[in-house]
């Protein structure tokens, strides 16, 4: 059974219209690479899949649940504790420092801080980011934001981590080893992968590639 | 929202120390906006009463007179002063005459007085003796006039074909009510030598004294009764009914200038809206980040709603210390006396009832609500993307 399921979705900006009648599967677990080009609507499909969006037309389901038919608070329950997002700017609030960040999920959600905290270190030490857990995000490398960033994705054991050009940044050696990583993490933590990319040798990396082109799934 | 997410947002939008120092100066200004208007509204009540208590210390707390003119107060009248809680009660004889004094004339009001009773009911100490007379220290200081002094007195004929009553008296003290008016106009002479030149042994005044401590408006309540339990043909009145017209200007000046006064706030609550436009330009990015990892919008809307109210509420509370401390140089400093030439009154205090608050709080409150809700109407509605878009471009 699908774990998202999108089903004749529509989504326009005035009267640009950036998805026409969408269809998607996803199996849980999967790890899919999402291409197109800019403004093909990758972007607006992860972002739809997230919660963040509303379709104007059509179902977005994922595990069961229509998001559509979500009010804000139960839409903003599952951004909380169903996705973990991967901004391809890195969109650490500069008055918290890194584990302020980190935590912010876990503060929203109300859960036990110590455990999500020890749960932070874990991350931020196989990500070779622990000594930066104090520091301010302007004290940050691109590639630390970068690594603190996917830590905050991953604080609360999402089931979806969707990331959208995370190796944007990034040059071709770092790329790689940033989606080595996401990988590694999504299938450690059990969570289905959707990275947005139009970068081929990162597409290339994933089992599952979808391309995108006005709007629709070309394959 | 739990206390930890309150905490951090509260990190996240006060993180500068400017803003916490235009917050402190935004507070200050609308709670000096505030203060202004109760202030001035203590002023007019607090003048209100100072001139009604100045009143009864001449007068006591209420007028009687009946329809006929000259009268006695009979046993019924007197059972229901009693009934109204009339502690104390005196009989004057008055009547309009001139003073004249060294060939200067003037007209004034002569009061027959009993000492001892006209003591009982007012806070004058006025007992003059047969052939002598109190005189208001205003016409005292103007004629100059000294104990010994002599001072003739015109009285009206009985009919037209009699000639002025002539009524020569010595000067034996002076008095001041605290009014100007009555102090430069009344005249007191022993109210059994007036009535028997006058050959009138009933009065046409009744001074009525309520329980010491009585206040404004149990004094009015209490007149109120006394209409009720008197016979139609009495008259009786609270001790400041000859001052309505400058009373009624005072309560209508009151409700102007807080209608006025509303401006200073509107004003202060620009300083807010500048305030919360700042604060929104320098954390849009903030707000739909928290919203995008999944703060409800309607909860960061609600910690706005704590923010404007926590920002009312101080401003109230400051308001309150700004009004104590006026309050407190009305009591104690010399230059905020009153002019002594005008009204000896009592100190003005500051006289704020709970209506009073409420009319300078609640449309505060409401103003501010009103600026919070245009301030963040485009957070409510713009959805996150684009939000997220536009602020992280």
């Amino acid at each position: 059974m699908s774990l998202i399921q999108l089903r004749g979705v529509h989504k326009a900006y005035g009267k640009n219209r950036v998805l026409r009648g969408l269809d998607l599967d996803v199996t849980a677990g999967e790890l899919i690479a999402l291409r197109g080009a800019s403004g093909s609507g990758k972007s607006t499909l992860l972002y739809l899949i997230g919660g963040l969006e509303r379709p104007d037309a059509g179902d977005v389901t994922v595990g069961g649940e229509n998001l559509g038919r979500m009010d804000d608070e139960e839409l903003a329950l599952y951004r909380n504790l169903g996705v973990g997002f991967v901004f391809q700017f890195h969109f650490l609030l500069p008055s918290l420092t890194a584990l302020g960040n980190i935590l912010l999920p876990a503060r929203i959600a109300g859960t036990d801080l110590k455990e999500a905290e020890a749960r932070a270190r874990s991350l931020a030490r196989r990500l070779g980011v622990e000594a930066q857990l104090a520091q301010w995000p302007h004290e940050l490398s691109g590639g630390e934001q970068q690594r603190v960033n996917l830590i905050r994705a991953l604080v609360l054991k999402p089931r979806l981590l969707l990331c959208d050009e995370p190796t944007g940044n990034l040059d071709s050696k770092n790329s790689a080893l940033v989606v080595q990583l996401l990988k590694e993490l999504a299938q450690e933590n059990g969570a289905t992968l959707l990275v947005v990319t139009h970068d081929e040798k990162v597409a290339e990396a994933f089992p599952r590639k979808i391309l995108i082109e006005d709007g629709q799934i070309i394959r | 929202m739990t206390k930890g997410v309150q905490g951090a947002l509260a990190r996240v939008f006060f993180d500068r120390a400017d803003t916490w120092r235009m917050l402190a100066f935004t507070v200050l200004g609308f709670a000096f906006s505030q203060a202004v208007i109760l202030s001035t509204i203590g002023l007019m009540d607090g003048f209100e009463e100072a001139l009604k208590g100045g009143l009864r210390r001449s007068s006591g707390d209420a007028l009687l007179t009946h329809r006929h003119g000259f009268f006695s107060v009979d046993p019924a009248a007197t059972a229901a002063l009693s009934a109204a809680g009339v502690r104390a009660h005196t009989e004057i004889l008055q009547s309009e005459a001139f003073a004249v004094h060294h060939g200067r004339t003037r007209g004034v009001l002569l009061r027959g007085v009993e000492g001892t009773s006209f003591r009982a009911v007012t806070a004058l100490a006025v007992n003059p003796s047969a052939d002598g007379a109190v005189v208001g220290e205003g016409l005292a200081e103007t004629w100059g006039l000294r104990d010994g002094d002599t001072l003739t007195l015109l009285l009206a004929a009985k009919s037209g074909d009699d000639l002025p009553l002539f009524l020569p008296v010595k000067v034996q003290g002076r008095v001041r009510h605290g009014l100007h008016e009555k102090d430069s106009r009344l005249i007191y002479v022993d109210r059994a030598y007036l009535a028997t030149q006058l050959a009138q042994p009933r009065a046409n005044l009744a001074l009525l004294a309520f329980p010491a401590g009585a206040s404004v408006s149990d004094v009015e309540r209490r007149v109120g009764t006394l209409r009720e339990e008197l016979p139609s043909t009495w008259n009786v009145r609270a001790a400041w009914h000859e001052f309505g017209g400058i009373l009624e200007a005072a309560r209508v000046e009151k409700t102007t200038i807080t209608v006025i006064l509303q401006l200073i706030v509107l004003v202060a609550v620009f300083n807010v809206a500048a305030f919360l436009i700042t604060l929104r330009v320098r954390k849009t990015q903030e707000f739909f980040l928290v919203c995008a990892v999944g703060l409800p919008r309607n909860k960061f809307l609600a910690f706005g709603r704590t923010l404007l109210f926590a920002v009312w509420a101080l401003s109230c509370a400051c308001a309150l210390v700004m009004v104590w401390g006026f309050d407190f140089l009305l009591a104690h400093a010399s230059w905020l006396q009153v002019p002594g030439d005008i009204y000896l009154l009592n100190r003005l205090r500051l006289v704020l009832e709970p209506t009073d608050y409420a009319a300078v709080f609640l449309p505060a409150m409401a103003w501010i609500a009103l600026v919070g809700w245009f301030t963040v109407r485009r957070l409510r509605t713009q959805s996150l993307l684009t939000g997220l878009r536009q602020e992280f471009a």
